[in-house]
């Protein structure tokens, strides 16, 4: 087998907190040690969070070309490279997340051409229906970070991504 | 997918000089970030190395013999390089007696969350310091002649930014806990803070690097919407739609002011020093993103869920960790004898929280993916906090929609 990633970035966590952690407490550097948390708590987010990177950005695509199609039925090319990507499974998550951004600037650009028409209103009506769930797709993926005042509102990021795929 | 922003050419900066107008000293700094960012990431700089510019700066600004004593780097914040140090000196005009003066040297990385201008900061600061507890500015290098990087000498203020009972441990003075014994306290010095900042007499005040806005004219603020356009279009990673129908949303609406206020830009807990003892704000920091404009700019600000935290009831949330969201705004209609309008509320409601997302979102990503700062660990940190803001955004342009 390849090394696990999972288990190398555990290794990496035990290492910095059990070994590395206490010289730099003792060093009494007020920036080492901050920086030092924010490393082991960026590991802990990366650890918890890397299983369901293909899967939230699968998610991701999903929502983007439902939205795209809703907006611009006739951008078929787009539409049918989006949809491929999303029947075949041997697209990494790079290359999911690339198409994402792709669809995304699509989005946008029909949005800034269709600026002071007829289509403005429907095409904003559309975009912020589709972003309720995306948005709070990136709340719950970034819920253990602490930012959030009430957590208790922010759904499981694997509720989520259960429902989008 | 090629990555235009990481590596801009000449016709990439033109054309976004050209799409945006912005205040010039605005365009300078953005132009310069834009020209270095396909630069050399940043290094860090050693103590030795800044005690070295330190004392050639000073040699050249004073006359007198001086001393440098006790430099190091101090932490907080997720922007600027910060060192702190005593010099011995005979002021600033040369005729006082030997003393030693707590101060701070403030200087940019090669890129940061919010690229702004130190001397943009050194004049607001100066011009404040008759009606407001801010620090003493003492010089600037805006240019960089004498440090690696743009660089601000200011006096070094007592006081603490949380006090010794909020035992928060996130980043960059966030969701701070005055806790009840202070909390009535911070909250009065605050508004009183506001009152002087939106009241002052700006037509008095030396500003040369800053636009004055016209009263009755909306051209303020639709170059602050096109300065973050600027922003987001030079620094994201990706397109997010809904970041552009806020942009549209906020050029087709902007409000004309109806009064100039010197506005802050970053007006929250934790960008003031308190006395842990009795709640008084001793100093008003981070300056950087101040500029003359509305009012509901800097109220607003201070309304992000980000600063806010659940009152020791767990039921009630507490605005800027100090009052319920109406009493906070009745508060400050009290305290600086401003109204509070609804619309212009609901205006920079959207509009600050477009730009905190695009700080977080875009900015954020873009200088720790240039490996540009000595917090890129604290920047992707805060790119975290995108989605709360996005959903602050979305609820705020919901709201603005009905």
């Amino acid at each position: 087998m390849i090394p696990e990633i999972d288990v190398q970035l555990g290794a990496i966590a035990k290492s910095l907190a059990d070994n590395v952690m206490p010289i730099v407490m003792e060093s009494g550097d007020a920036m080492a040690i901050e920086q030092l948390h924010l490393c082991l708590a960026t590991l802990g987010i990366v650890k918890q969070r890397l299983p369901d990177l293909h899967a939230a950005l699968r998610c991701d695509l999903i929502d983007n070309l439902a939205l795209l199609t809703e907006i611009a039925p006739d951008d078929s090319a787009m539409v049918a490279d989006a949809e491929t990507m999303l029947e075949t499974s041997r697209y990494s998550a790079q290359q999911i997340e690339t198409q994402v951004r792709i669809v995304k600037e699509r989005i946008a650009a029909l949005l800034n051409e269709a600026r002071g028409s007829a289509r403005e209103a429907a095409i904003r009506k559309s975009i912020m229906a589709a972003e309720g769930v995306m948005i709070e797709r990136k709340r719950a993926w970034a819920a253990p970070m602490g930012f959030e005042p009430d957590p208790t509102q922010v759904t499981e990021l694997e509720q989520l991504i259960e429902k989008g795929t | 997918m090629l990555d235009s922003r990481q590596e801009p050419t000449a016709d990439f900066i033109a054309n976004m000089q050209q799409k945006f107008p912005v205040e010039p000293e605005i365009d300078r700094v953005l132009t310069r970030k834009m020209k270095n960012r396909a630069g050399a990431p940043y290094s860090p700089v050693s103590l030795e190395s800044m005690a070295e510019h330190l004392t050639a700066f000073l040699g050249g600004k004073l006359d007198k013999p001086f001393a440098v004593k006790n430099l190091h780097w101090m932490t907080g914040g997720s922007s600027k390089l910060q060192l702190s140090f005593d010099l011995n000196w005979h002021g600033q005009n040369g005729g006082e007696a030997p003393h030693d003066s707590a101060m701070i040297l403030r200087m940019s990385p090669a890129e940061s969350i919010v690229e702004t201008s130190r001397r943009r900061e050194f004049e607001m600061i100066a011009a404040l310091a008759p009606c407001l507890p801010v620090p003493i500015c003492y010089w600037e290098d805006e240019d960089a002649n004498s440090f690696p990087y743009p660089a601000l000498i200011f006096s070094r203020a007592d006081g603490v930014v949380k006090p010794a009972s909020d035992d928060s441990e996130q980043v960059t003075g966030l969701g701070i806990n005055y806790g009840p014994k202070l909390r009535p306290a911070v909250t009065k010095a605050f508004m009183r803070g506001l009152s002087a900042m939106h009241n002052a007499g700006i037509a008095s005040m030396h500003l040369p690097s800053f636009e004055i806005p016209a009263i009755g004219s909306n051209i303020g603020p639709l170059k602050q919407v096109a300065t973050w356009r600027r922003i987001w279009e030079e620094d994201r990673g990706e397109e997010e739609p809904l970041m552009q129908l806020a942009a549209g949303w906020l050029e087709d609406n902007a409000p004309p002011i109806d009064h100039l206020s010197v506005i802050h830009g970053d007006c929250r807990s934790g960008n003031f020093l308190i006395d842990g003892n009795n709640g008084d704000i001793t100093a008003w920091l981070d300056w950087e993103l101040c500029l003359i404009g509305d009012r509901h700019q800097d109220l607003t600000w201070a309304t992000s869920l980000a600063y806010a935290h659940m009152a020791e009831n767990g039921e009630t949330l507490l605005i800027n960790g100090m009052l319920p969201i109406d009493e906070f705004f009745a508060a400050y209609e009290t305290a600086t004898g401003l109204t509070v309008d609804p619309a212009r509320l609901r205006y920079y409601s959207v509009y600050n929280a477009w730009v905190a997302a695009i700080v977080c979102t875009a900015t954020a990503y873009r200088a720790a993916r240039g490996s540009k700062t000595h917090q890129d660990i604290v920047l992707t940190w805060l790119n975290g906090i995108g989605g709360m803001l996005m959903a602050q955004l979305h609820h705020a342009m919901m709201e603005a929609f009905a």
